[in-house]
């Protein structure tokens, strides 16, 4: 679609969303489908397919050991890469990640990391020396709005479909699994959008375009909040944002069930 | 000498899909997975049966041991010894790529722009869990190489000339790789191009051909080589992109030893399969665009 096109819908969509009415018909807090799919990528050690409402967003898990860091010398480490995909829109250029998929990278990455939701003691293997690495890489293919609860969908899916794989002499061995890797939260994402003063759950992406502010909840198992990121140049109320964690967390009850089927 | 997967040497691997217009952003886009199916058999650890298979066969592969128990992988055309085993699980082996056009359109940076055609670009990556070990996200040598090849494979196919001062680009993304990920993905773009309309002289399809073997004297030419054949002792490989109708190469990569006999062998195996391969692509054309006719 060209800017002009966009600028027309972004108009309707605004219009429409502040008398509560979203353009495809759904309730102001209705999730769209969401169809997951595990274990797709043959060489990885955990891969997940998520189909967020036509985003589509594929995570891969991989291990490689190396050396634990100074101050945490009995722990495996963690990182995660994001890439928006020129593939996916196409108002993305190709080459290096900017701003906005380095975001995704590491709000995904501290979800995961703040809930404990890996539990990365056992992945040392000699304390000081080697650990395993694991790498969750997250590439988004077709963009239609909500990449951070469909990264965060495929990254929950793709961890729990993880397997660690077993290691001989300081090197693994590709594809003999030691155990299943133990994830003890799911953490998720449930982002929503304002716009006047309407606000919305799982926004498509003229919703998004249409929107003044964005705001991101993590949730776990026991109701917790693990990870929260607001977007976006407007602002949200305290009251809102109170209201928002309670939905975020009955969201992510939903999601979770769908992400361990 | 046997095909690792057991194949005769004319065959491609068993399994090829293509789905026109997955993605919904792009002008025009395809998936296309191929590679071998596997079925995973769960054994006793000294079924002679089994074991002499994998003797026999590189790509029957034991992955996991469990007490008394093992777990193999056992390739489709192999399927038929494997009748009355327990099958524990099924998947794809292979190569797995997206590919999206976009185009044309206004071009970035726009001093780029041609007034006497449309400049096309093609890049090609990898994602970083594609491979057996963890690529790095940025783009290498490599996937540099293979994108300049392929864009060159397919400028002269298609009438950039109708389209001046406009970009056409064409980005693909393995996820999953197992030998001839160049000549995957430029037969998904032939399906992808086709799927945004842009006008072709024919739609480009895209194979490897090979010579292999333990040594050089009992090499034997093949289609389509897998990554155990790629890793054989003595490996010839050599991608290709070709017009079907106009029995044309453009392009061609070689690295090994051949005689001069063997080339003009591999060439006329490779158009003849190429063929085979080019019905694959326009069934995935037909199947989306009958959809299309069938609600008027």
């Amino acid at each position: 679609m060209n800017e002009f096109v966009w600028e027309f819908t972004t108009d309707k969509v605004r219009r429409l969303i502040m008398k509560g009415i979203r353009l495809d018909k759904r309730g102001m807090m209705d999730y769209r489908n969401v169809y997951i799919e595990k274990g797709v990528i043959y060489n990885a050690d955990g891969s997940a397919f998520v189909n967020l409402g036509g985003t589509k967003v594929i995570a891969g898990v991989k291990f490689e050991l190396g050396e634990p860091f100074p101050d945490k010398p009995d722990e495996g480490t963690l990182m995660v890469d994001a890439e928006i995909l020129p593939l996916s829109s196409p108002s993305v250029e190709p080459g290096p990640p900017d701003e906005e998929a380095i975001e995704l990278a590491r709000i995904v990455d501290r979800s995961i990391r703040e809930s404990r939701a890996v539990d990365f003691k056992g992945l040392c293997i000699r304390e000081g020396e080697l650990v395993y690495r694991l790498f969750v890489d997250i590439r988004v293919l077709d963009y239609n709005g909500n990449m951070i609860d469909a990264s965060s969908l495929a990254a929950a899916a793709a961890l729990l479909n993880t397997r660690v794989p077993r290691v001989e002499d300081d090197t693994i061995q590709p594809h003999e699994y030691e155990k299943v890797l133990e994830l003890r939260e799911v953490p998720l994402y449930t982002t929503f959008v304002k716009v006047g003063k309407a606000i919305a759950v799982d926004p498509n992406l003229a919703e998004e375009k249409a929107a003044d502010a964005r705001i991101s909840i993590a949730t776990v198992d026991d109701e917790s909040i693990t990870a929260m990121q607001k977007g976006g140049s407007g602002a949200f109320t305290a009251r809102e944002i109170e209201t928002l964690v309670e939905e975020s967390i009955k969201k992510g009850k939903e999601l979770r069930k769908k992400v361990r089927g | 000498m046997k095909r690792p997967d057991g194949r005769n040497p004319e065959d491609l691997r068993d399994t090829i899909r293509i789905e026109a217009g997955v993605l919904d952003r792009a002008d025009g886009s395809a998936y296309l997975e191929w590679g071998t199916t596997i079925r995973l058999v769960k054994t006793e650890k000294d079924d002679k049966d089994i074991s002499s298979l994998e003797e026999e066969y590189l790509a029957v592969k034991t992955i996991r041991e469990e007490g008394n128990y093992k777990y193999v992988e056992v390739p489709k055309p192999l399927w038929k010894e494997i009748e009355g085993y327990e099958v524990i699980d099924e998947y794809l082996k292979g190569n797995k790529v997206y590919v999206a056009v976009y185009g044309p359109r206004e071009p970035i940076p726009r001093h780029e722009a041609s007034p006497y055609k449309a400049i096309l670009r093609y890049r090609y990556t990898m994602s970083p869990f594609s491979v057996p070990e963890r690529k790095s996200p940025k783009p290498g040598r490599r996937e540099i190489e293979i994108s300049m090849v392929s864009r060159m494979a397919l400028e002269s196919i298609l009438f950039l000339e109708e389209f001046p001062m406009t970009t056409i680009d064409v980005f693909a993304e393995v996820i999953s790789a197992d030998a001839g990920t160049r000549v995957a993905a430029l037969t998904a773009a032939g399906v992808a191009l086709a799927d945004a309309g842009i006008p072709m002289k024919d739609i480009p399809v895209a194979l490897a051909v090979g010579k292999i073997g333990n040594t050089e004297e009992d090499a034997t030419i093949v289609v389509d080589l897998n990554k155990f054949e790629e890793d054989m002792p003595f490996a010839v490989d050599m991608p290709l992109v070709i017009v079907p109708r106009r029995e044309e190469i453009t392009l061609l990569q070689m690295d090994g030893r051949l005689k001069k006999g063997d080339v003009e062998e591999m060439l006329e195996l490779a158009i003849k399969k190429g063929k085979e391969l080019n019905k694959i692509q326009r069934e995935a054309l037909i199947r989306k665009y009958e959809r299309v006719d069938s609600h008027e």
